[in-house]
């Protein structure tokens, strides 16, 4: 399984080393270098991705001199790769954008008049009114002869904490602050700086400022350092023990580990640490999800999408806090840095559909379309792999070309719903989170979440047995009963306190007048069925017409037809009102009947004494009971 | 219903539902209290013979219970009550300060 999830990162790696080996070629010799020389003998699928991402880079090199070629002359060149599907629009564009950029002429009927087969993708592209690179891989590789031990500007790399498809992460010393900061060195392209020190949130990486080095075109983003590894260590020390044993204390040895690898101690004393330790693994998960949800929402209220959430995004802080990271807000277009190849790191496995359709050059989805929702998706897989340490689709590899990759692991997350894995010793609380995260995995955005913080609210309430139990929409208890009958069910514990009034008093008031004359007795008996016979219709009658509304109300829910929340809130209040009338009125009815009874009757003092004490009893009790009962199943309804 | 329907003004309404609840937890304490008074007041009553007195009885044993299971559902209610205020807030899971003292190289 290891093999499997690691499997794009590895090949994203290897694609890497060409690319830097073929630039650094460029940059040393004085000849062009050979294409050839530089691309992998296999896979087919790798070695295609790497011809054209090299392609690319020699397009550039070539465009700034005399020796240009164009993209007819690399498809005759390797006429065994391109000859399927011809040359990639991405590849055609970037012939476009490299003339453009030198200031030749080009046009875009002409591009569209040349490759037929690419047309429609072509006209999307080149609608844009500004050209954008198609690639951001070979600016990133241009910044490789940045080392650690080496200083640049203000800053002293340690090491290197992590590369990626926009930039590398360093650990390094700010000289004139001296302090430690993760020092992330990417292109000097958008404003991902600005918009990122905006962000100021427990559970994002504060960004203190950035510089700008001109002479390499880099761009100094610094900020805090987290130093407890990411998630994806977390995941990856999970993976390696069984289900049952993976918890708190799992979660925290993950992080030591990393801490202790960069040569720091972990923290002895930690608040944060204490609550961890004691957790199960679906807190965990729960807690770190809705963190990040919260996150989210935070950046979402800002106008800002992450776009690149993935385990190796989220770094965690020696106390287990996660921290979202490297938000991918350059991401404007098809072009511009959202080239295919820019994600193929592990980025694309948690790409929510519509992400996906929008990477693609053969869809007409733009990246534009995309809003919270797709990241809450991306979310909902960050954290299905935390719980299970598995991916809910592991299907980042390619099968064909880029459009076929694409357009296969869109239609897999819009039609087949993830599957949880079986694990030995399954917790049964697991159902909960499970249901929370089956709906961000919702192939329809309008399915999942809202908001990051709907997501986060539900998650936290995972943590609470009672909580989950009580907002649980699948009621398999006493609930669905009551559900299926609501009115009967109202009634029952409405009218049953008052039946075991009425009995007992009926025996207690027998006792009480049996020294009394059989006229006495007659007109009392008389006055008890007549006042029987108005009460308990009228109460019913009285409850039935409150009720309706309520019951109107979880007809429409247990049908599952779609339920206005103008109509429900309202349903909701008069049930929080039902306890109050079936207790106000069945008092009232009583402590009427507590006048009626000795004035009819007729009755002395002691009589009528007991009389109107033993119906007070009653009321209290027809008053106090159904209360109690029916405001329970209105509130647990 | 309650899943669906969790709006902040909710929790105006649950707060008054408490209220209610306790005050009628009191009126539940008043059935075994009269019930005693009945109890007391009956003993010289002559007429009042054995099915007067086991019926008296019978309602202070079950007034008893009852009082129980009333203090049962009242406390039911306060948790439940909560939880719903709970959910129509945002909900905040932070662990202390968010790790910022540990970030220490």
């Amino acid at each position: 399984m290891a093999s499997d999830l690691d499997n794009g990162t590895r090949q994203w790696d290897e694609l890497a080393k060409h690319l830097e080996a073929f630039v650094e070629s460029w940059e040393q010799g004085d000849a062009p270098p050979l294409l050839q020389d530089h691309l992998p003998n296999e896979p087919p699928l790798l070695r295609c991705l790497t011809l054209v991402e090299l392609i690319k880079v020699d397009m550039e090199y070539r465009g700034k001199g005399d020796a240009f070629r164009n993209v007819e002359s690399y498809a005759e060149q390797f006429a065994e790769i391109f000859a399927e599907e011809g040359p990639p629009p991405d590849l055609i564009y970037e012939e476009y954008h490299v003339l453009k950029s030198a200031g030749r002429e080009v046009s875009a009927a002409e591009y569209i008049s040349r490759f037929p087969a690419q047309a429609e993708a072509l006209r999307r592209m080149l609608e844009l009114e500004e050209p954008a690179a198609t690639t951001v891989i070979t600016e990133q590789v241009r910044l490789v002869d940045v080392e650690p031990g080496q200083t640049i500007d203000d800053f002293f790399l340690q090491t290197r904490l992590g590369k990626g498809a926009f930039g590398s992460v360093y650990l390094a010393r700010q000289e004139s602050m001296q302090r430690m900061v993760a020092l992330k060195i990417t292109a000097n392209r958008g404003i991902e700086g600005q918009t990122l020190a905006q962000l100021e949130h427990p559970y994002i990486v504060r960004v203190y400022d950035q510089r700008i080095v001109p002479q390499q075109n880099a761009r100094l983003l610094y900020m805090q350092y987290v130093s407890g590894g990411t998630l994806q260590e977390v995941i990856k020390y999970s993976r390696a023990i069984p289900f049952i044993e993976r918890d708190g204390a799992a979660y925290l040895r993950a992080i030591d580990e990393c801490l202790t690898a960069r040569g720091e101690t972990p923290p002895i004393d930690s608040w944060n640490r204490r609550q961890l330790m004691r957790e199960d693994w679906q807190n965990v998960v729960c807690r770190v999800g809705s963190q990040l949800a919260q996150a989210l929402d935070y950046a979402h209220q800002r106008g800002i999408l992450h776009r690149d959430i993935k385990p190796a995004n989220v770094l965690v802080a020696a106390d287990g806090t996660p921290k979202l990271a490297d938000f991918n807000i350059s991401f404007s277009s098809k072009l511009d840095g959202a080239a295919p190849a820019a994600y193929f790191g592990g980025s694309m496995a948690y790409m929510s559909p519509e992400q996906l359709e929008a990477c693609s050059a053969n869809h007409s989805r733009e990246p534009e379309d995309l809003d919270s929702r797709s990241d809450l998706y991306s979310l909902g897989v960050l954290l299905w792999e935390v719980l299970h340490g598995q991916r809910a689709y592991v299907d980042e590899s390619f099968t064909g070309g880029w459009a076929a990759t694409l357009d296969q692991m869109a239609k897999r997350r819009r039609e087949e719903p993830p599957v949880p894995p079986e694990h030995v010793g399954r917790p049964e609380n697991l159902d909960g989170v499970q249901r929370v995260l089956e709906k961000c995995l919702a192939s329809d955005p309008d399915d999942r979440y809202s908001c990051g913080n709907d997501l986060s609210r539900e998650l936290a309430l995972c943590m609470q047995p009672h909580a989950r139990k009580l907002l649980s929409t699948t009621a398999h208890d006493w609930r669905w009963l009551v559900k299926r009958l609501p009115f009967l069910a109202f009634l029952f514990v409405t009218v049953t306190p008052h039946v075991f009034a009425a009995i007992i008093n009926e025996k207690y008031n027998k006792e009480v007048l049996g020294g009394q004359p059989q006229e006495i007795l007659d007109r009392f008996y008389q006055a008890v069925f007549v006042v029987n016979a108005i009460a308990f219709p009228l109460g019913i009658g009285i409850v039935y017409y409150l009720f309706r509304p309520v019951g109107k109300a979880l007809r429409s829910i247990r049908r599952g037809a779609p339920t206005d929340l103008n109509q429900l809130i309202p349903a909701r209040r008069s049930a929080l009102r039902q306890g109050f009338y079936a207790g106000v009125l069945g008092m009232t009815e009583w402590l009427l009947a507590g006048l009626v009874y000795p004035l009819y009757v007729r009755l002395d003092m002691r009589e009528s004494l007991h009389i109107g004490l033993s119906l007070v009893v009653c009321g209290l009790i027809a008053g106090a009971y159904p209360f109690f009962c029916v405001m329970l199943l209105s509130m647990r309804v | 219903m309650s899943a669906s329907s969790r709006d902040p003004e909710d929790e105006t309404q649950l707060n008054q539902v408490v209220l209610w609840a306790e005050k009628m937890f009191l009126v539940a304490c008043g059935v075994p209290a009269i019930g005693l008074l009945l109890i007391v007041t009956q003993g010289g009553n002559q007429a009042g013979a054995f099915m007067g007195r086991m019926a008296v009885y019978v309602l202070a044993a079950a007034s008893v219970v009852g009082l129980w299971l009333c203090f049962r559902m009242l406390r039911a209610i306060r948790r439940d009550a909560r939880v719903f205020v709970a959910a129509a807030k945002p909900i905040d899971v932070s662990l202390s300060n968010a790790g910022d003292t540990v970030d220490t190289v």
